[in-house]
């Protein structure tokens, strides 16, 4: 049977208001911490390709994760909400190269990079990330050539360079992907009809038609000649030529 | 030179300390985790999933087989059980050797289990890789009993032995690209640190060669050589049994 002792001695009281003085302060020290909250300081640097493998401990494939993650939630924790034209893209792209080393093959950060960072209210900031999709474009495995599809149509529709956008078409019909679409090689045809130059984009098209006719659906063939005979031709030249007759 | 009573006693004590129900528990919290984060993903979610799920029962197989492996040998060493087989005709370097035969027994059934989890987070995606990878962890959580073993007979402290067994796994894991910033031309190849970092890769795993998560979702790569890892993990693992022995061999009880 426990004895409850009555009252404090003085040593036990002295006790109590030291705890109480204790959490007073501590609840003091928590109003000035309150409100104090991580600031965020833009995209950070990126490693050195040679470092870059370290964050999965030497395991490259869960580096590349772990670094994805990171920049699909970048500037979006902790309550934050971001806005894309305040992304230091420079230091993103630098980002996305480097993840490029670490998984070449995977679509995650190429997808990052063209729909979710190609979201940006200021155009013209996301014309470094151009030169990725670029190098992740020429890839021929898989769908790579989708994303240089993207960084034409961002160029041609959103940054409007149709210069550039011209430079980036003829690398995507310079694809090795065998399971490519035609009209990814007729890109530059259609660049080049935005841009005014509409013999050079009739003789590219014909000439695609003519080089790739048996191989081409039906479909893909009739697209062509209709682009041919309704954008690039006026409707009297249409009338005169052969390939438009039967339309 | 084996003694397959010794062999089963290490593995009823991993029993009795529910070690496999442990890792179970700890696995399939590992997987849950893999399945939240992955999920997280705007793309890929399987892929993630995977990797995630990979990457960190790996990690959890090695702390469970090195924690297992340093306090068994503490607490043998604390509670004279080691004085005790000395005092049965049971040889010493017959007991290490029987010790590490046990827990590279115990590393294949942890390693199998790991194996489940992750084809069980994804089993879509199930491939050769997977068998490949499993193998693999089962080899670097054996060299990692061995290590652990070594460390714990040299070092008193259990959790000090953990801590240096735990640091020679990352430095296994990191030393591949240790040895690359080395031969880069960001540091002074024949400096006193590069120097010094090539050395201490000749007695280190190279546990970057095993476990590559890329295997779990592309395949292993062409001219991967499975000998090639068998032999390493074998040398390594000889090296630090060798030391272990002479260190138990010279004790006086």
């Amino acid at each position: 049977m426990s004895i409850v002792k009555s009252g404090y001695s003085s040593l036990e009281k002295k006790v109590i208001a030291a705890l109480i003085i204790v959490l007073s302060a501590n609840f003091m020290f928590w109003l000035s911490l309150r409100d104090v909250q991580a600031q965020w300081g833009n995209v950070p640097p990126a490693p050195k390709e040679q470092f870059a493998a370290l964050y999965g401990l030497g395991d490259e494939v869960f580096s590349y994760r772990i670094n994805a993650l990171m920049l699909q939630n970048l500037g979006e924790t902790g309550g934050r909400v971001t806005s894309l034209r305040d992304y230091d893209y420079e230091t993103l792209t630098d980002w996305f190269f480097l993840q490029h080393k670490l998984d070449p093959v995977s679509d995650y950060v190429p997808y990052l990079a063209s729909y979710y960072f190609g979201s940006v209210q200021e155009p013209e900031k996301y014309r470094p990330v151009l030169e990725y999709l670029r190098l992740v474009g020429m890839r021929p495995d898989g769908i790579k050539w989708n994303w240089l599809v993207h960084a034409v149509f961002f160029a041609r529709h959103r940054l409007e360079d149709l210069d550039k956008a011209l430079e980036l078409a003829k690398d995507l019909a310079k694809s090795e992907n065998s399971d490519a679409p035609i009209w990814i090689k007729q890109m530059p045809a259609f660049v080049l009809n935005s841009k005014g130059d509409k013999r050079e984009a009739y003789s590219l098209l014909v000439e695609s038609l003519k080089a790739n006719m048996d191989k081409m659906k039906p479909e893909e063939i009739n697209a062509a000649r209709a682009f041919i005979c309704e954008q690039i031709l006026g409707s009297d030249e249409a009338k005169g030529d052969p390939l438009c007759q039967k339309m | 030179m084996l003694s397959v009573p010794l062999i089963k006693y290490v593995i009823m004590a991993a029993l009795r300390d529910k070690l496999m129900f442990a890792m179970a528990i700890v696995l399939i919290v590992s997987a849950s985790l893999a399945v939240f984060l992955g999920s997280a993903a705007i793309v890929e979610k399987s892929l993630f999933t995977l990797v995630f799920a990979g990457a960190g029962s790996r990690m959890l197989l090695v702390l469970g087989v090195v924690l297992f492996v340093v306090f068994f040998i503490r607490r043998a060493f604390e509670s004279k059980e080691i004085e005790y087989l000395l005092s049965r005709p049971v040889g010493r370097l017959s007991i290490i050797f029987s010790f590490a035969l046990a827990f590279c027994i115990l590393s294949v059934f942890m390693g199998l289990g790991v194996g489940a989890c992750v084809f069980a987070v994804a089993p879509q995606l199930f491939g050769s890789g997977h068998i490949i990878w499993v193998i693999s962890i089962m080899l670097e959580a054996m060299i990692m009993a061995n290590t652990a073993l070594f460390f714990s007979m040299y070092i008193s402290s259990a959790s000090s032995a953990t801590m240096a067994t735990l640091g020679v796994y990352v430095l296994g894991r990191l030393m591949g690209q240790l040895l690359g910033i080395v031969d880069s031309e960001m540091v002074d190849s024949y400096g006193f640190y590069a120097m010094a970092m090539q050395m201490v890769s000749v007695i280190t795993p190279r546990l970057d060669l095993l476990g590559q998560s890329s295997w779990l979702i592309y395949g292993a790569q062409e001219g991967y050589s499975f000998v090639y890892a068998l032999c390493h993990g074998a040398f390594f693992s000889a090296i630090v049994l060798v030391a272990a022995s002479l260190d138990f061999v010279r004790r006086e009880f």
